[in-house]
């Protein structure tokens, strides 16, 4: 399935506390080749939404960047959405699970599960 | 003075008789009428062109092939416009069995080929997140990446082979079925704007003094919105004043304002008296 992918350090940014957790994610499914898969997808009340997912395939186009020893892939549809995204963690009284901060949205919504 | 009635229909009628029914109110006042039938879409599409000389009206079914669309189409190239409605479920080849068939036949000079897409469709991408295969990977909840990328390689490719590499907005309306028509050196309008250009509203908006739109409904859920937006459009860029007159109103005075509608009436109980009535109002 994988013709052409880039490796770049540009693209999507993941934060070492994201990391970890990614990196903690794969040894609870004791697996060490997934890469963490970001998309944007149609949907969402703003129109278009976040995918994240731990991933075993690669497509072509993908662009991946690594961040202490986890791959990030981003797929050739959801790149120019994610340019300069920064994937964190948080787990606060407030926030629990991955964040995305993503400078190419306009707008996102309450739920900030989606954005245009 | 001169009203330009704009008719999606009313209640069992069809948009030319309702335009007719309110119509003659204002005739009966001495004022002079014209009517133009409208539809977004489907059956009052159908209506609103069918005694309009020359125009064929196509509506694909929908399957995994626009074959049989393209048949259509070639047996309706004498037609002096060929509308093809994709504001219904339409096929998920986007077009491809429909130009097979064409098999390089092109449309006659002079003559028009029109798709007529849902309003929130006119400028639908082809391609990308936005685009013809990603919404329908992701439409069923699956969230299937390689679906969607599969998919929108193949529509690439079939975009590139028709000589569209970089097809442009609204070729992603009717499941991508539009590409093919634009392909074909066609067009994409909604069912207001194709009935309007065929019908040269500009020109009688040009002469008209008041704008009446009539429209089976007319709620903040959407019924009757895209017909309204079409007449208080038309009216605004004439610098005329637009009034609806529904079978169904359920919209504020505000929102009305807000589309540039200064006022609209219920017709119920008796349609042809209260439009009337409203004639009267509407008299100058």
């Amino acid at each position: 399935m994988t013709d052409t992918v880039t490796t770049t350090t540009q693209g999507v940014i993941l934060t070492d506390i994201a990391a970890d957790k990614v990196k903690s994610l794969m040894a609870n499914e004791g697996r060490d080749d997934l890469v963490l898969r970001i998309a944007v997808q149609p949907g969402g009340c703003s129109g278009l939404r976040y995918q994240l997912e731990l991933d075993d395939r690669s497509f072509d186009g993908d662009v991946v960047s690594e961040f202490g020893g986890v791959k990030v892939a981003v797929d050739k549809m959801s790149a120019p959405y994610l340019s300069g995204a920064q994937i964190d963690f948080a787990d606060t009284i407030s926030q629990q699970g991955f964040t995305i901060d993503n400078p190419n949205a306009q707008n996102s919504c309450a739920c900030g599960d989606s954005f245009h | 003075m001169r009203v330009l009635i704009l008719s999606a229909g009313l209640a069992d009628l069809r948009p030319g008789a309702a335009g007719a029914l309110v119509g003659r109110a204002w005739a009966e006042l001495g004022h002079q009428v014209a009517v133009v039938p409208l539809g977004t879409g489907g059956d009052a599409l159908a209506d609103a062109v069918s005694e309009i000389p020359g125009v064929a009206f196509l509506r694909p079914e929908a399957g995994e092939s626009s074959a049989a669309l393209g048949r259509e189409l070639r047996e309706s190239l004498a037609s002096r416009t060929i509308l093809v409605d994709l504001t219904g479920d339409c096929p998920d080849d986007a077009g491809e069995g429909l130009l097979a068939e064409m098999d390089g036949t092109v449309i006659l000079p002079g003559h028009s080929l029109v798709a007529v897409v849902r309003e929130d469709e006119l400028e639908a991408p082809l391609l990308g997140v936005r685009g013809v295969a990603a919404r329908r990977a992701y439409a069923s909840g699956g969230a299937d990446i390689g679906a969607a990328l599969a998919g929108d390689a193949a529509l690439s490719r079939l975009a590139s082979a028709v000589g569209m590499p970089d097809p442009p907005p609204g070729a992603g309306a009717g499941n991508g079925l539009a590409l093919a028509v634009l392909a074909l050196g066609g067009v994409v309008r909604t069912g207001p704007a194709a009935v309007g250009d065929l019908l040269g509203v500009k020109a009688t908006l040009a002469a008209a003094d008041l704008v009446v739109l009539v429209t089976p409904a007319l709620d903040f859920g959407g019924a009757g919105i895209e017909e309204l937006r079409a007449a208080a459009g038309w009216a605004q860029h004439a610098l005329l004043p637009c009034i609806a007159l529904a079978g169904r109103v359920q919209i504020s005075s505000r929102e009305l304002r807000t589309f540039g509608v200064e006022s609209a009436y219920q017709l119920a109980a008796d349609p042809a008296g209260e439009a009337s009535r409203v004639a009267r109002t509407w008299s100058w």
